[in-house]
């Protein structure tokens, strides 16, 4: 268990071939107990979760934390696959690139809600249609 | 005991970011997405990913949820008032349109992941598995994740 909690004292080795350990930590083929389906249904489950939070809010910033829901749960899909990539650990690279960007993103989706919140008084999406044809 | 704690932080993301999305107030709605981030960043930990939980609390609950309470302080003047009242209704009835089209999106990706468990594994994590090249728990991520980033990713941008 502490392996798996404590990720941070991985090397320290003492603690890994202690008494904690029974066999080893992932068994080759994967037979993890903690499979990667596991990770899949969960990063699904709050994919749609936050999908259904972009569609049916009628506020521009819980809009925003919809978008937030999805963009963790396919950070959640690269790390659970990045776990069987150590050759160029390209899950958690890209999982790290992906965290910066919307987090830039997010950044100038508050300062344009502000600007729109000045503008027209309202956060709604619904209730700004100056481009409507 | 590290399943146990898997399925606890799973239904602790999966339930709050449920009541994030059916609170009807927004500024207890934003509350509790600090709950969804950090089981999220717990459940980052169990697949072996510790630098990307830290930053994902650092990035997320540090920089952009204080953005997000900022950006809500400061364009809803009802706040004070929401805050006080005790409304009657503490949920928002679901549109049932939205509702569908989520729903039949999560059968879709159920049915995706039950007929991706029948296949084999793809073939560049058979050859990962069977070179023994899969990340575990006695790995230093940090070390490797900034060789990576220096070295690697450096000369792919600027060579």
């Amino acid at each position: 268990m502490t392996q798996y909690v404590l990720p941070f004292v991985g090397n320290i080795h003492f603690l890994a071939h202690g008494s904690y350990r029974s066999g080893t930590p992932i068994e080759k083929g994967g037979k993890s107990m903690i499979t990667l389906t596991h990770f899949l249904v969960v990063s699904a489950c709050i994919f749609c979760i936050g999908l259904y939070t972009v569609i049916a809010k009628r506020n521009a910033i819980m809009i925003l934390v919809g978008i937030e829901l999805m963009i963790n749960s396919a950070i959640l899909n690269l790390v659970a696959f990045g776990k069987y990539d150590k050759v160029n650990y390209g899950g958690q690279v890209f999982a790290l690139f992906a965290i910066v960007l919307a987090a830039a993103a997010v950044a100038v989706g508050l300062a344009i809600i502000l600007n729109v919140y000045r503008h027209y008084k309202t956060i709604n999406p619904d209730h700004i249609t100056d481009l409507r044809d | 005991m590290e399943v146990f704690l898997f399925y606890a932080f799973a239904i602790l993301a999966i339930s709050s970011a449920l009541l994030v999305v059916s609170l009807k107030n927004t500024a207890r709605a934003l509350f509790l997405f600090f709950i969804t981030l950090f089981s999220m960043a717990g459940l980052f930990l169990f697949a072996l990913a510790d630098f990307v939980a830290i930053t994902q609390i650092m990035v997320y609950v540090g920089g952009v949820l204080i953005l997000m309470i900022f950006a809500f302080m400061l364009s809803n003047k009802e706040l004070l008032k929401d805050l006080q009242q005790i409304s009657g209704s503490l949920f928002s009835f679901p549109s049932w349109q939205s509702l569908t089209l989520a729903l039949a999106f999560f059968g879709v990706m159920v049915l995706g992941i039950r007929e991706w468990n029948s296949m084999e594994l793809p073939q560049w994590m058979l050859n990962n598995i069977q070179s023994g090249d899969v990340i575990a728990p006695t790995d230093n991520n940090i070390q490797q994740l900034g060789i990576k980033f220096i070295d690697t990713i450096r000369t792919a941008f600027c060579r």
